[in-house]
């Protein structure tokens, strides 16, 4: 109770609610323009939060994520083109809508949906996150090495139309992770003798290359590029009381099943969007859309990211460590909905009317952003060269269609997974199944055994409807 | 002395992993036939506009610490705009000389971030 007051004080600070409110500004406008995408525009803020408190650079980040998250819908409702795979969902129900003129309504919906859900999961999060806290204390490397082997066992969820290809894309992804020095005996690998690599790739950059740089290049690769008139229409009247309690009951629903699903430890934000994508593509008309890869659990891998550059350590100690910081975080997420809410809510013609911004003259810019924040990162043009590079294979990979999700799983999770397993090694005295003996550690590889089992079984599903829509067309 | 793990354990496996997967593929459209997606339709890319572009990019970061961030930013939007659509040149000048002093402004007297400033440095600039 104590850490839940000292976390209401810390957010008593006019500059922390100014940051939130821009924050939410900027992603509910990048999330509403297509072709822009919440990773991206994570990824770009970044460089903007370096000189900010912790508090106040995460709040600003969150605040980017959940306005891109509800931008993203708007445009799914307005001009049915989702800006991210979350988001097809609405655009399944919410076009038919705008069709019909009623456009406002489903808006406001969405914004209203995306508030309840929210404030779920914060609300047991606050409830359940001390448990959390006490059983992390018991964590050791074999621990922590199983829950990143428990992170990456998604991948064949993130797959998209192929296996194969996603498992290819995590293994590059971890290869990429072991650039620098040896975790165990100091050795430098794939350095090139180039003291910039000694303490390897760094994440920002990397991501920033194979999301935004990876885009430009595909803007200005231009013809394959479907380009959509962006006529949005908000139109007709807003939702009426009665529809509003018609729908709660579905809305709490889905807030309590995101919310469970949710809070399994590494990635489950992942699954967890992956079961409502699942059923998106089960019963979507355009399966076409989706094995493009998820990007809300990249949006999770930037704000960890995020949190590492500003000092949190994150992981399931967090809340022991900082419990004050988490806890007004969680608050600030209320808060940040809140705002998001009633942007949706209101706003949302407005909305619709800033985002007629020209390609032309928008990717220009994204460019020099690019350059500009993979500079400020070290003050340095080695960044600059790494995130340009990354964004050749990015543009590659997609063209080829191998989905750049597993790939930066393997990246974050590989120093994590290679660490972990060589200082439990050590402890073991080489021996690996003594890693079994230890009941958490036995019990993450049990869950990771059945989480990829299941994440096979989405893909199946997933290639299911792809070839269904193939052999119709 | 024996070695708890072998050296270069981790790049050694998901080197064999990337090796093993690209082998099984290269065998699996040997009997399948050709997959579609594996073959880079060029005729949906424009390769001149994508090479310029890919040129603009990267000419303009080696460029940077020479020429400074405003002169080679200002030119780089510039072009890039040109590239990617056809607007009026006092459109796309005013707008890639706006964009540059907005960006720099945040970054550089803001995020007190030191921009290169290339030969105009000597001028304090």
């Amino acid at each position: 109770m104590e850490s839940i007051l000292n976390g209401v004080q810390l957010l008593f600070d006019p500059s922390l609610i100014l940051f939130m409110f821009v924050g939410v500004g900027i992603g509910i406008i990048v999330g509403a323009l297509p072709g822009l995408t919440d990773p991206m525009a994570l990824g770009l803020g970044i460089p903007f939060t370096f000189g900010m408190e912790p508090l106040h650079a995460i709040l600003f980040l969150l605040g980017i994520h959940f306005g891109a998250l509800y931008g993203g819908t708007i445009t799914a409702i307005t001009i049915n083109t989702p800006g991210i795979p979350a988001a097809a969902a609405t655009a399944m129900d919410g076009y038919p809508l705008t069709q019909k003129g009623k456009s406002r309504k489903a808006l406001q919906m969405s914004a209203l949906s995306a508030f309840i859900g929210a404030n779920i999961s914060v609300l047991s999060l606050v409830i359940f996150a001390p448990l959390l806290g006490k059983v992390a204390l018991g964590f050791g490397p074999s621990e922590y090495f199983a829950l990143g082997l428990f992170g990456l066992s998604v991948v064949a969820a993130v797959a998209g139309k192929s296996l194969p290809k996603a498992v290819a894309a995590a293994a590059l992804g971890i290869l990429i992770s072991t650039i620098g020095t040896d975790p165990l005996y100091g050795a430098e690998r794939f350095t090139f003798g180039s003291f910039n690599l000694y303490t390897g790739i760094d994440l920002i950059p990397a991501l920033i290359g194979l999301f935004a740089v990876s885009e430009i290049l595909a803007q200005l690769a231009g013809k394959a590029r479907e380009e959509k008139k962006m006529e949005h229409r908000v139109e007709g009247q807003g939702l009426t009381p009665a529809e509003v309690k018609n729908s709660f009951k579905t809305i709490l629903k889905g807030g309590a099943i995101g919310t469970f699903l949710g809070a399994l430890p590494g990635t489950g934000a992942v699954i967890a969007s992956f079961f409502s994508y699942n059923e998106a593509v089960r019963s979507s008309k355009t399966p076409e859309n989706f094995g493009k890869g998820e990007l809300d659990g990249v949006a999770a891998a930037i704000l960890l990211g995020a949190f590492i550059l500003h000092g949190i350590r994150v992981g399931p100690d967090l809340f022991v460590t900082s419990g004050n910081f988490v806890y007004a975080m969680f608050i600030g997420i209320i808060i940040l909905e809140i705002m998001v809410f009633l942007a949706g809510w209101y706003g949302s013609v407005w909305i619709a009317k800033i985002v007629r911004i020209p390609r032309h003259f928008l990717f220009p810019v994204i460019t020099v952003l690019v350059v500009t924040g993979s500079f400020a990162l070290n003050n340095n043009l080695f960044n600059v060269w790494v995130t340009l590079i990354f964004g050749l294979p990015g543009f590659l990979m997609l063209r080829f269609e191998y989905p750049l999700p597993p790939l930066l799983l393997g990246i974050i999770l590989g120093p994590i997974i290679e660490k972990n397993f060589c200082l439990a090694m050590s402890a073991t005295n080489g021996q690996p199944l003594q890693f079994l003996t230890r009941p958490i550690t036995a019990f993450i590889l049990t869950v990771a055994l059945v989480s990829m089992y299941f994440s096979v079984k989405i893909h199946r599903q997933i290639q299911k409807g792809l070839n269904a829509k193939e052999t119709i067309s | 002395m024996k070695l708890l793990i072998p050296r270069c354990l981790f790049p050694k496996i998901f080197a064999w992993v990337l090796v093993l997967i690209g082998l099984w593929r290269l065998v699996f459209f040997m009997i399948k036939g050709t997959d579609k997606n594996a073959v880079l339709n060029v005729e949906q890319i424009d390769m001149i506009k994508l090479l310029a572009g890919t040129v603009v990019i990267f000419a303009y970061v080696i460029l940077l610490p020479l020429l400074g961030y405003l002169i080679t930013t200002t030119v780089s939007i510039f072009l890039l705009i040109y590239l990617l659509g056809k607007p009026k040149v006092q459109t796309a000048l005013l707008c890639s000389l706006a964009a540059t002093v907005v960006i720099w402004t945040v970054f550089d007297k803001f995020l007190h971030v030191p921009l290169p400033s290339g030969f105009l440095g000597i001028w304090g600039v």
